[in-house]
């Protein structure tokens, strides 16, 4: 893939360096030359002087024959604005922006750009290792069908099999946490008191569990 | 009206203070303390210190109840984003963006805002009408051959009326031509032998270095 990225501070060279690792094509932008120190030496990619804004500067990059473009800056506004002109002007296929607001994440929707929300993803880490309770959901697969969610599991689930709390194409145990190792979920495995479960659950269901366990969402 | 204003800047300060004298309830909003501040010990509006393109923010300033929002700040990409927030989430119709660097207004506009104002282009227009002041009005820029079109009125107590095609041209610059004569909602195309009449409009096609001597030619010397 042809990617350009937009932003050449910690996040924009991790990225651009891992992408290019990866055998991509990316050209990275940044308007402060300093920036491509962050680089390491061995970097396989593109650097271009500029400003993500400017038209001109995209098109100098090649933005017409790039498969995606991420909108990596620390300014959420300068990441839409890049954004939408890759997705508008340029009819780029793959849009992303970096957000720190989680507030905006509904305006990128609107538009067509897949949000990067660095406050909720760190909001949802934070808590998954934090273990505090309640229903964790980690990931969202495809268009948002299936979803992984993590839990605490309650005491009364103690001794029930992996198995017993299976609903067939709605709901399954996919792995679980115990003392501090990640084992896959076999059919007769036991639960124990301290286990987290990592669950894959059909999305109309994910507010469903307590009653899929039989117990109150105060167990949770 | 309702007005919210975005930025407390130069052009922030003033569009509020015109606003309020036109007899708007004006909020203005602006993140830097200092600059709210300032704005707030001159002008008797509302000023809401924050980050405007965040909900909250616009919703403090009941962003809702608003029939207009100007987004005036030196940076082109927070006012795009928060012309863009107050029309998804508060629903206000009229949003208007300043653009600072003149490339921008068509990406403003590709975008879906409407109302996006340069200051460059403001003043550039303003400089055209300076211009027309002295009859000379640009109808129509040809970018691709280097050509302008130009309008010129003829006073009612024009010297030059009674001349003839022929006549003028000898007055006007190389490089332009009178294309049409417009008479009484009729246009003329013009030979040598055509005698223009006081009133006249003259529709000329310019290259853009012949400006000046067309404005000598009109102007005041030929008078």
């Amino acid at each position: 893939m042809y990617i350009l990225i937009v932003g050449c501070g910690s996040f924009g060279s991790e990225m651009a360096d891992t992408l290019s690792q990866d055998g991509h094509d990316v050209v990275v932008i940044d308007r402060n030359e300093h920036s491509f120190r962050l680089l390491p030496a061995g970097f396989n990619g593109l650097t271009q002087r500029g400003n993500g804004i400017d038209e001109e500067m995209l098109r100098e990059a090649g933005i017409e024959r790039a498969d995606a473009l991420l909108a990596l800056t620390s300014s959420d506004s300068v990441n839409l604005m890049a954004a939408q002109i890759a997705k508008s002007v340029f009819g780029v296929e793959r849009v992303m922006a970096r957000l720190y607001d989680h507030s905006r994440v509904e305006l990128a929707q609107a538009k067509g750009i897949e949000p990067l929300c660095l406050t909720d993803i760190g909001v949802t880490q934070a808590r998954h290792a934090l273990r505090l309770g309640g229903v964790l959901r980690l990931l969202s697969l495809g268009a948002g069908e299936i979803e992984l969610v993590s839990l605490n599991a309650p005491k009364s689930l103690s001794g029930r099999r992996i198995e017993e709390l299976e609903l067939k194409g709605k709901f399954r145990i996919a792995a679980l946490l115990r003392q501090g190792r990640a084992l896959l979920a076999n059919a007769s495995d036991e639960i124990r008191e301290g286990d987290t479960l990592y669950c894959l659950v059909r999305v109309d269901l994910k507010d469903a569990i307590p009653e899929i366990f039989g117990i109150t969402q105060e167990e949770l | 009206m309702r007005s919210i204003v975005v930025g407390g800047g130069k052009v922030g300060y003033y569009l509020a203070r015109e606003l309020k004298r036109a007899g708007h309830e004006v909020t203005l909003i602006e993140r830097d303390e200092a600059h709210a501040r300032r704005v707030a010990e001159k002008l008797d509006i509302e000023v809401i210190l924050g980050d405007s393109a965040h909900p909250h923010t616009l919703a403090d300033a009941r962003a809702d109840e608003a029939d207009v929002l100007a987004a005036v700040t030196g940076l082109d990409e927070e006012n795009l984003l928060v012309c863009q927030i107050a029309k998804l989430k508060f629903g206000i119709k009229k949003v208007i963006a300043r653009v600072n660097n003149p490339e921008n207004e068509k990406i403003f506009k590709l975008l879906g805002l409407d109302e996006a104002v340069s200051s460059t282009s403001i003043i550039a227009s303003l400089i055209e009408r300076e211009i027309g002041f002295s009859r000379l009005k640009s109808l129509l820029r040809l970018e691709e051959v280097g050509m302008e079109l130009i309008e010129v009125e003829l006073e009612p107590n024009s010297p030059l009326a009674g001349k003839t095609i022929e006549a003028l041209s000898k007055h006007l610059p190389k490089a332009s031509i009178v294309a049409t004569v417009l008479r009484d909602g009729q246009a003329i195309l013009p030979r040598g032998d055509t005698k223009l009449e006081p009133s006249d409009t003259l529709l000329l096609l310019a290259k853009p270095e012949a400006k000046g001597k067309l404005e000598d030619a009109f102007g005041e010397k030929a008078r």
